[in-house]
């Protein structure tokens, strides 16, 4: 890392952490933060409810994002929408399909769906095969879980995590079918090419608020709290340094 | 205390102390030690990394030989996969044994031929032609944009998709397209990228450190 | 949309359990079809699904408006009992307030909540025909007042009330006061008074006109009590209602019904059927008079609407009532219980077919249906005549045995699979057929086929170095760094594949003259990756650069390193032993891979090499930020249509000019899509306006 960014970087995690600690210790009493209600993550349990009404499932898609690199975070917000579905999924008797597109989320996927049958009482009818991986290369992914979305029992299709362009031809494959499609990037190629084919999108950061938005809990609400204020003393200081270099002219 | 053992303690041995010990050696990049070690984590997370692919290869195996097992809808695909995992894995796989077995095997010319027969017209032209497919699911999307969104946020979208695409390639006499699609994309397409990647980036660092600190744990039951 | 009443969460209509706890939900706004179970607007008369009527032939609301009689109290064990004077003071409030009169608290629980006023409308109307074949059963006043008896209209026959009466009326008071000691206190009340009203013949009161079906018409009046008929003409009161000011029945009092089944010496003379016009109360019809009558005291409940807007029937001639028992209190009948008094002709006639019943509840009636027991003794084989079995009566039988046979499996619910609508297949085929043809275009008119030849349509950017283009001041940029390039021996140029097969189609374009201007300059490339095909994608381009070039040799370039890991795995590519890089080429179509070239780039420092990216189009706003100021970046080459100005730069001879063969391609492959969008976009706003305009 570059010597000069280093003190800045060291003090810009200090303080988000002492920020986030904060606020997560105050935000235990009091009220409970509120976020604005993010269609792609409200409407999945909908979907799920649906998906055991008609004998479906749920298919969620969870990019090509691994554990190791920048992509791993991507991945783990898409786990938080898993591990909430999962739970009222299994309940309703409808587990939903989990496609991977990197070796290393597999086991993390399988073992979330795993908790959720222990927590149901229904640990023996865990089937691993719900969780799959279908291959290393992006687009070859995208084919194949457009191609489970297709001719699958599939009733909705979640696409949340680590996508690029072509994610579009798996929403393509569900707008064939007319399925109900929520999707999440944090990836500006991948929301363009979801934007067309789908309303209820959560688009760039908003990724990062599934867990928050699925499960209420306050420690997530806490959270985005420390994001959204730490997001505000960007912007001001984004401003300020644009005055003032404005003004320097 | 059984908590304590059974929950804390491995998370601060797994979670907390590789987490620091990463970051120490980004931050203090002067210590050799804790460079040296960053790096001997990384090697060993490179390594974990690999045999996930073995994972994949067995999760593959698994869910495509049940569906050609059980005579599932779509098996004959299933069976198809399966031959061409196995027929594209064979001629590297064999050369990887034999280098180490018999370095001297003149089997390794044609095993290296066959990776590059198999790679070059069969794997790269199919890849080519699902990357091709982008176009016509792209387009139609754009061709029916306005039939499930109604807004002028939508018609603004595709009139931008329009002055782009044309000002790439301008036709002769358009060369201004040119100019224009420079300023969209240099502008407005940045100044927005730059928005996007920044909240993108607050996320993250807010989810890694809430990974960091255990308040998320993915791994085990919150 | 519905909202759960446990957790007020909201759930789509239709839906029969909450989403999110999974409680029922309550039909509230809907009807609910009975033959396939679909929730139907309340409106619908039928259902939307199967076309099965909804609302039943008799249910739909009377044009006119009846109005409101007044209610008697029910005169019944069977009802939930409230004192007289509260239902009176319910009464007068409802009237006040407007609210449901004689709502009962028993009765208003029997409601679903929430129910709409549609709904309730509904029921109301289904109530009120349903009334008019109960109208019949309607009692008159308890006090015995004179009631005009009116025509009712004809109504369903009702073969089981009329048989009942028939069989009520054959049956001796005695006979069924005689098992009245098996019964419970509530019965024994009956007996009281059936045995009271026995001793005091009630004399024949006219009952208030009201329209009575024919087979009610033909059973005749009913015997009545003491107490006078109400004043004709009027409608009917309720079979049940709050009659604040009616002279009770004495207890104990045997309606005449019940005398005329009484032992036979006992038995009255049978009354003659009571005439169709029922202008004059004919004699011997009464009000419905209870068989026992309930002591004002004792707690009652109000009668519901659809008891109290029942007319009163013209009833047969009630049997004279059976002697009094001594020590046996009669009970209040309610007034609908006495209305189901049979004919004393029809009672006799049943007298003699029936078998009397001498034990249990029903002690002393005649023609009850015989009790079906749980358990059915095993009948002592009398082989039966097999019936004619008729065909159709055979395949369902066979069909039934055959679903019988089959194991038992839990079916699942298949989801519909439903495949794309016409409208949809139109446009799909449409926007490949248009491709397609783009595509077989630029193949045939692509140079060197002189049959179509057409003129290029757009050509590559002139002197790039003077514009105020950002992408051509990017790409000068890169220019100017690989041209100022001091290539000592020994150096070497990093070129970074960090792209595959997929990608390959544009890169390879855009890769192809930075190559060639560095193989030009006499640089050594070291080529490196952490994708596993960009090794091979390298290779095969590599090799075909230096084959079409003779000045360009094999030794110039060299597949170094292939490291998995991301950014770690160049970060480590970067450390690695060996003489520092002069310059960093990337080439990627990802952000990622640029990012973390830059980034483990810029951590050397100062000792960082210069960098300079080939990208994608679609890459190019990501690769700005790091190319404007004192970037990180020195330059960039983006898309095809960079790849074709620098190959203008480098003066490349057109076979070695790639990119620029195929700029014709890629400016008509963006005009026909732009086309198509223009062409779904106008399509599909005409059709939007003509639907507003519908």
């Amino acid at each position: 890392m570059d010597a000069g960014v280093i003190p800045g970087t060291f003090l810009l995690l200090l303080s988000l952490l002492v920020l986030l600690v904060v606020l997560i210790l105050r935000g235990r009493k009091g009220p409970i933060p509120s976020v604005r209600p993010l269609p792609a993550f409200q409407d999945i349990r909908t979907e799920a409810g649906y998906a055991a009404e008609s004998g479906g499932a749920v298919h969620i898609a969870l990019g090509n994002g691994g554990l190791y690199g920048e992509d791993s975070v991507t991945s783990l917000a898409g786990l938080q929408v898993v591990e909430s579905l999962a739970d009222i999924a299994v309940s309703y008797g409808a587990p939903p399909i989990i496609t991977v597109g990197d070796p290393t989320l597999l086991p993390l996927a399988q073992d979330v769906l795993r908790r959720a049958y222990e927590r149901n009482g229904a640990a023996e009818s865990y089937d691993p095969g719900k969780v799959r991986f279908v291959a290393p290369s992006p687009v070859a992914y995208a084919a194949g879980a457009a191609n489970l979305v297709a001719t699958g029992k599939v009733t909705a299709n979640v696409t949340t995590g680590a996508f690029g362009h072509e994610v579009s031809l798996l929403a393509d494959a569900g707008a064939r079918r007319d399925l109900p499609q929520l999707a999440a990037a944090a990836d500006p190629a991948a929301i363009g090419a979801l934007y067309p084919t789908t309303d209820r999108l959560a688009v760039g950061e908003e990724l990062y608020a599934a867990g928050a938005q699925m499960t209420d809990e306050r420690r997530y609400l806490t959270s985005l709290v420390a994001q959204d204020i730490l997001r505000l003393i960007l912007i001001l200081l984004m401003l300020g340094s644009a005055v003032i270099g404005f003004m320097g002219r | 205390m059984s908590s304590l053992i059974k929950r804390w303690i491995p998370t601060l041995l797994f979670t907390v102390l590789p987490g620091l010990v990463v970051l120490a050696g980004y931050l203090l990049p002067s210590n050799q030690t804790l460079v040296d070690f960053r790096h001997e984590l990384v090697e060993w997370a490179v390594i974990v990394a690999a045999f996930a692919f073995l994972l994949g290869v067995f999760n593959i195996l698994r869910v495509h030989g049940r569906q050609v097992f059980r005579r599932r809808q779509g098996w004959f695909y299933s069976l198809v996969l399966l031959f061409a995992m196995v027929a594209a894995a064979t001629p590297p796989t064999t050369q990887a044994i034999l280098e180490v077995v018999r370095p001297d095997s003149p089997v390794h010319k044609t095993l290296e031929d066959a990776t590059s027969t198999l790679f070059n017209y069969t794997i790269s032209p199919l890849g080519a032609s699902l990357a091709a497919l982008l176009v016509f699911t792209l387009t139609l999307a754009a061709f029916r944009l306005l039939r499930t969104r109604r807004s002028a946020g939508t018609v603004f979208f595709l009139l931008v998709v329009a002055l782009v695409l044309l000002g790439t390639t301008p036709l002769i006499g358009l060369e201004w397209l040119a100019d224009v699609r420079d300023w969209i994309v240099n502008v407005p397409g940045m100044a927005g990228m730059r928005g996007l990647l920044l909240g993108v980036a607050l996320g993250t660092i807010i989810t890694a450190l809430r990974v960091f600190l255990t308040i998320e744990r993915p791994y085990s039951e919150s | 949309m519905i909202h759960c009443p446990k957790c007020g969460a909201a759930n789509r209509r239709g839906s029969r359990f909450c989403n999110e706890c999974g409680e029922a939900l309550p039909m509230r706004t809907a009807l609910r079809c009975p033959m396939c179970g679909t929730m139907n607007p309340v409106g619908n008369v039928y259902c939307d699904r199967c076309h099965a009527r909804l609302i039943p032939m008799a249910a739909l609301p009377s044009a006119e408006p009846e109005a409101e009689p007044e209610q008697a109290p029910i005169k019944g064990p069977s009802l939930s009992t409230i004192p007289l004077e509260e239902q009176r003071e319910r009464a007068a409030e409802d009237k006040v307030t407007g609210t449901e009169p004689g709502g009962v608290d028993w009765l208003s629980d029997l409601s679903e909540p929430g129910v709409t006023a549609e709904t309730g409308a509904i029921e109301e109307a289904e109530a009120e025909e349903a009334a008019d074949w109960l109208a019949q059963l309607r009692a008159t006043e308890v006090t015995g007042e004179t009631e005009a008896v009116e025509e009712v209209e004809t109504g369903k026959t009702e073969d089981w009330l009329a048989a009942l009466r028939e069989d009520d009326a054959s049956k001796s008071v005695e006979a069924r006061v005689a098992g009245a000691d098996e019964t419970g206190d509530w019965l024994a009340e009956f007996r009281d008074a059936a045995l009271e009203e026995a001793e005091e013949p009630e004399p024949a009161v006219p009952v208030e006109a009201v329209d009575i079906p024919d087979w009610l018409r033909d059973m005749g009046p009913i015997g009545s009590d003491a107490e006078a008929a109400p004043p004709a003409p009027e409608p009917a009161p309720p079979v049940v209602e709050a009659a604040p000011e009616e002279p009770v029945a004495a207890p104990g009092e045997i309606p005449e019904w019940l005398q005329e089944v009484a032992p036979p010496e006992a038995a009255p003379p049978a009354p003659e059927p009571a005439p169709p016009v029922v202008e004059a109360v004919p004699e011997g019809v009464s009000s419905v008079r209870p068989l026992v009558e309930f002591p004002v005291e004792t707690e009652i409940s109000e009668a519901p609407d659809w008891l109290s807007e029942l007319e009163a029937e013209p009833l047969p001639t009630p049997a004279p009532a059976a002697p009094a028992l001594e020590g046996i209190a009669f009970a209040e009948i309610p007034d609908w219980m006495q209305a189901m008094r049979p004919r004393p002709a029809q009672a006799e006639a049943i007298v003699e077919e029936e078998p009397l019943e001498t034990g249990g509840l029903l002690r002393g009636l005649r023609g009850v249906i015989t009790p079906a027991f749980a358990i059915e003794a095993p009948l002592v084989g009398e082989s039966a005549v097999p019936p004619e079995v008729r065909e159709a009566g055979l395949s369902r039988a066979q069909l039934l045995q055959s679903l019988l046979a089959q194991p038992d499996e839990i079916s699942q619910p298949k989801p519909l699979m439903r495949g794309p609508r016409v409208s949809e297949r139109i446009q799909r085929w449409l926007v490949a057929i248009v491709l397609i043809a783009t595509a077989i275009l630029i193949v045939l008119t692509a140079p060197g086929i002189s049959m179509f030849y057409i003129p290029p349509l757009t050509q590559p950017a002139a002197a790039p170095e003077s514009s105020q283009r950002m992408d051509l001041q990017h790409l000068m940029g890169t220019y100017d760094t690989i041209q100022g390039l001091s290539l000592a021996p020994g150096e070497s140029v990093l070129a970074a594949f960090e792209y595959g097969p997929t990608e390959a189609d544009e890169l390879n374009l855009v890769a192809e003259p930075l190559l060639r201007h560095l193989l030009g300059r006499g640089a050594h490339i070291s080529i490196v990756s952490t994708r596993p095909e960009g090794m091979t994608v390298a290779a095969g381009l590599l090799e075909r650069i230096v084959e079409s070039d003779d000045q360009y040799t094999k030794d110039q370039y060299s597949l170094t390193n292939y490291r998995p890991g991301n950014a770690t795995g160049v970060s480590q590519l970067l450390v690695s032993p060996g003489t520092p890089p002069n310059l960093i080429l990337v080439l990627t179509a990802q952000p990622g891979p640029l990012r973390w070239w830059i980034e483990q780039t810029q951590a050397q420092g100062e000792d960082a090499p210069p960098m300079v990216a080939g990208v994608s189009a679609a890459l190019e706003p990501a690769a700005g930020p790091y190319l404007a100021g004192a970037g990180k970046l020195k330059g960039a080459v983006s898309g095809l249509g960079g790849a074709a100005v620098y190959e203008r730069k480098l003066a490349l001879s057109d076979s070695d000019a790639s990119a620029t063969r195929q700029l014709n391609a890629l400016a008509v492959g963006h005009t026909a899509i732009v086309a198509l969008i223009i062409v779904g976009a106008v399509l599909y706003a005409l059709s939007g306006l003509r639907r507003r305009e519908e």
